[in-house]
């Protein structure tokens, strides 16, 4: 930063009750200094009627997104050093509902995170719910999907796709890469599940790979790459009828494998009535 | 509920800043901009081509009357920029959806997941799979769409300026 900063001028779009307006606060600087600190000085000093949604500031709990001049991210982790202005513009995320100031409501979005079903699926639900051994992933396989758990679920992802503002039915670069990290888990056995969720009007076919989520993601889990992959799984299922092959349960290292038991009878759905006759026995 | 609906409806972002607004986000945003709206325009296209050529089913005198006026409407100069405009539209929706087919049916060039904990050089992470072999199939792409409107610019303009 070449210009010392003495003072930010915040502008926020505050919405309440169905009215919109420009608020503009100012806020002294210090070296290091956040959005997120300066959104904490102005409710405590300035305006404590301002509406904000923090908790770790630290980049962990993804609850403080929102659009810092004109780009989605997390608050806590932009440097207003960095933004190489002296003027900060905040604005509730796009594509999203307001329901006041920066908040906005996040419940359609947790939705659609929960169709993609973000569990593991085993067709054995005994050995699932308790386990007796451990299942294989090798490090190579770690790696297909560990880049997609980082996820933090802020939001800015959706607010950066041009699709969502598009279609409300599309389920968005967040669940949509989520659906494709547990696809990519060897241990996971809904494969076919998954992907007859996804392959729809409104589903993975709406993505026309602009990037955007991949550039504003602050975790670094680049959705856009797994979104593709997951057309591209999608794709070769749908030519070829490929199937993946789930991960065998192993013995801890050292200790000689039972004799192999047949299984239940397949079940992809998750059957509650059978844990629960599970758990009486 | 009708009044949640209205305020759903009021606080969403727009189609323009949502949608097709690319100011301040990567190069794929701008050419996905860019590639909307030729679609559009090439279909505005087909859409007045078909109306005009439907007049050869009723009589050829219908049909040259038709040609008459969408000349006399734009002019001999305007009827070739237009034309020029839509072979750059055509030229560079083709381009860039083989780039698109190339990378979302067969993943190709957008490389393999990474570990953006370990793997970051800058301050944010900047994913492979928008500055690897996909972002040079988007330039090249780009230059491919370009080199060709030239080329139909030399062939259409070559008899108006002799």
């Amino acid at each position: 930063m070449s210009k010392e900063i003495k003072e930010v001028l915040v502008r926020i779009l505050r919405t309440d009750n169905g009215r919109s307006w420009w608020a503009e606060y100012k806020v002294p600087f210090f070296e290091g200094m956040t959005v997120l600190d300066a959104l904490n000085y102005i409710r405590e000093r300035l305006d404590n009627t301002l509406a904000f949604r923090s908790h770790c500031r630290m980049g962990v709990c993804g609850s403080c997104a929102v659009v810092i001049n004109g780009k989605p991210r997390l608050a806590c982790n932009t440097q207003i050093a960095r933004l190489g202005t002296d003027v900060v513009e905040l604005k509730p995320l796009y594509n999203f509902p307001v329901i006041r100031d920066l908040v906005v409501d996040l419940v359609d979005f947790f939705n659609k995170h929960r169709r993609m079903k973000p569990y593991l699926i085993r067709r054995d639900v005994k050995e699932r719910e308790e386990p007796t051994r451990e299942y294989r992933v090798t490090p190579e396989e770690f790696e297909r999907y560990t880049q997609f758990t980082y996820c933090i679920m802020c939001g800015a992802c959706v607010a950066a796709c041009p699709t969502v503002s598009a279609d409300n039915l599309y389920p968005g670069p967040q669940a949509l890469a989520q659906a494709y990290r547990y696809l990519a888990d060897p241990r996971d056995e809904g494969w076919e599940e998954r992907l007859r969720i996804v392959d729809d009007q409104h589903g993975v076919w709406r993505c026309h790979f602009a990037g955007a989520c991949s550039y504003v993601c602050p975790k670094g889990v680049d959705p856009a790459l797994a979104i593709q992959l997951l057309k591209k799984e999608l794709f070769k299922y749908k030519l070829f009828k490929r199937r993946k092959k789930a991960s065998e349960i192993v013995p801890p290292l050292g200790v000689k494998a039972p004799s192999k038991k047949q299984p239940p009878p397949f079940d992809y759905e998750f059957n509650i009535e059978e844990v629960i006759k599970y758990e009486r026995e | 509920m009708s009044e949640n609906k209205r305020k759903f409806k009021r606080f969403r972002s727009g189609f323009w800043s949502g949608s097709l607004n690319p100011t301040g986000f990567n190069l794929e945003r701008w050419a996905f901009t860019l590639h909307r709206v030729t679609g559009f325009i090439l279909i505005a296209y087909l859409i007045a081509h078909l109306l005009e050529t439907r007049n050869i089913a009723i009589s050829p005198e219908a049909w040259s009357a038709a040609l008459g006026m969408v000349k006399q409407l734009v002019g001999p100069i305007g009827e070739k920029v237009g034309l020029w405009i839509v072979a750059g539209c055509a030229l560079y929706h083709g381009a860039n959806g083989i780039r698109l087919i190339l990378t979302e049916m067969f993943a190709a060039l957008i490389g393999r997941p990474r570990r953006p904990d370990l793997d970051h050089k800058t301050v944010e992470y900047i994913p492979f799979s928008l500055t690897g072999g996909q972002r040079a199939l988007l330039l090249a792409a780009v230059i491919i769409a370009i080199i060709l409107w030239f080329v139909a610019a030399a062939y259409l303009f070559s008899n108006w300026v002799i």
